[in-house]
């Protein structure tokens, strides 16, 4: 038998379960945001475009080209894992040599060098 | 999967763009905003162009948001009267449904982009409880405009983090929403015990 001022048996178990996610991901959140500066650039990915790149870490389009084999603008536009695939080589192999060269000119890398 | 759709991103951004807000606006579990984020990200490097990204995202969102409130409108009809009948949920869906009507603008701006997740449930049931077409589209317009805005334009301003960025918005969209539920929920259960007692 149900009264007309009984709340749905739902309401109950939900309200806790809700209270429970906005207290977990408020506290993800907070952890997010204060640790957001200490992530600078993440690992190059296979996703990212020669543009990209360029434009995110700290390499001139000339060594990026060098890097991909690639006249300077050919590759516009597409991920690396595109380049690799018309390649015939493996993405990951592109992702790490571009790591690479990304690592290598770095200003705080040693040896680092910029192309003029 | 969503380096995946990453990937499809800077090639056939407008498409993907356009599939992934339509389809998160009907609640399926799309990263649309990890994909906006990089979508500004491409915009910022060059390999695509805002006016394309934003038309195309905004479009997506405007569709999906049209199909959530016309399949309520066709289809959750029947399911509204039933909870309007059931002794259980019908004083519950009585004042959410004119909570609804009397607050349309701020509740459907709102759910676009900073209750986002409640955005496609919002759809269904303002086309359930039959609220103003016009109402709907305007608050949907300016809402979904704020959400294609701010997400292109963080990760134009912060592409070198835009997968962190991501991660932080999705849980504090996921946190507002579950914020905003528990409170509803919250008030209703306090409301009824008062009640109880009085």
């Amino acid at each position: 038998m149900t009264r007309r001022d009984d709340l749905p048996r739902w309401v109950l178990p939900v309200f806790v379960v809700a209270t429970l996610l906005a207290l977990v991901l408020g506290g993800m959140t907070l952890w997010h945001a204060l640790t957001f500066e200490r992530y600078a650039e993440g690992p190059i990915e296979a996703w990212m475009t020669p543009g990209m790149i360029v434009h995110v870490y700290d390499i001139s389009p000339e060594d990026m080209s060098a890097v991909l084999g690639l006249p300077q603008g050919e590759g516009k536009g597409k991920p690396l894992a595109e380049i690799a695939k018309a390649r015939g080589e493996p993405a990951a192999d592109l992702v790490a040599r571009v790591q690479a060269a990304v690592d290598a000119h770095r200003p705080t890398a040693p040896g680092a060098a910029r192309s003029p | 999967m969503t380096d995946t759709l990453l990937a499809l991103v800077p090639q056939h951004g407008p498409l993907v763009l356009f599939l992934a807000t339509f389809l998160s606006c009907l609640a399926l579990p799309i990263p649309s905003s990890i994909l906006m984020l990089a979508a500004g990200a491409f915009v910022a490097s060059g390999d695509l162009a805002a006016a394309t990204v934003v038309a195309a995202a905004l479009g997506g969102a405007l569709i999906g948001d049209q199909a959530g409130y016309g399949l309520g409108r066709v289809g959750g009809g029947g399911f509204w009267q039933r909870l309007l009948d059931s002794p259980r949920s019908g004083g519950i869906a009585r004042r959410a449904g004119s909570a609804l009507r009397r607050r349309v603008f701020p509740t459907v701006y709102f759910s676009r982009w900073l209750f986002s997740a409640l955005g496609p449930y919002v759809n269904f049931a303002a086309g359930a409880a039959r609220v103003g077409w016009p109402g709907f589209s305007i608050a949907s317009l300016l809402g979904e405009a704020t959400w294609v805005g701010l997400y292109v334009g963080l990760g134009f301003l912060f592409a070198a983090r835009i997968e962190t960025l991501g991660a932080t918005v999705s849980s504090a969209i996921g946190a507002l929403a579950a914020a905003v539920v528990a409170l509803l929920l919250g008030r209703m259960i306090w409301r009824n015990r008062r009640k109880k007692a009085a």
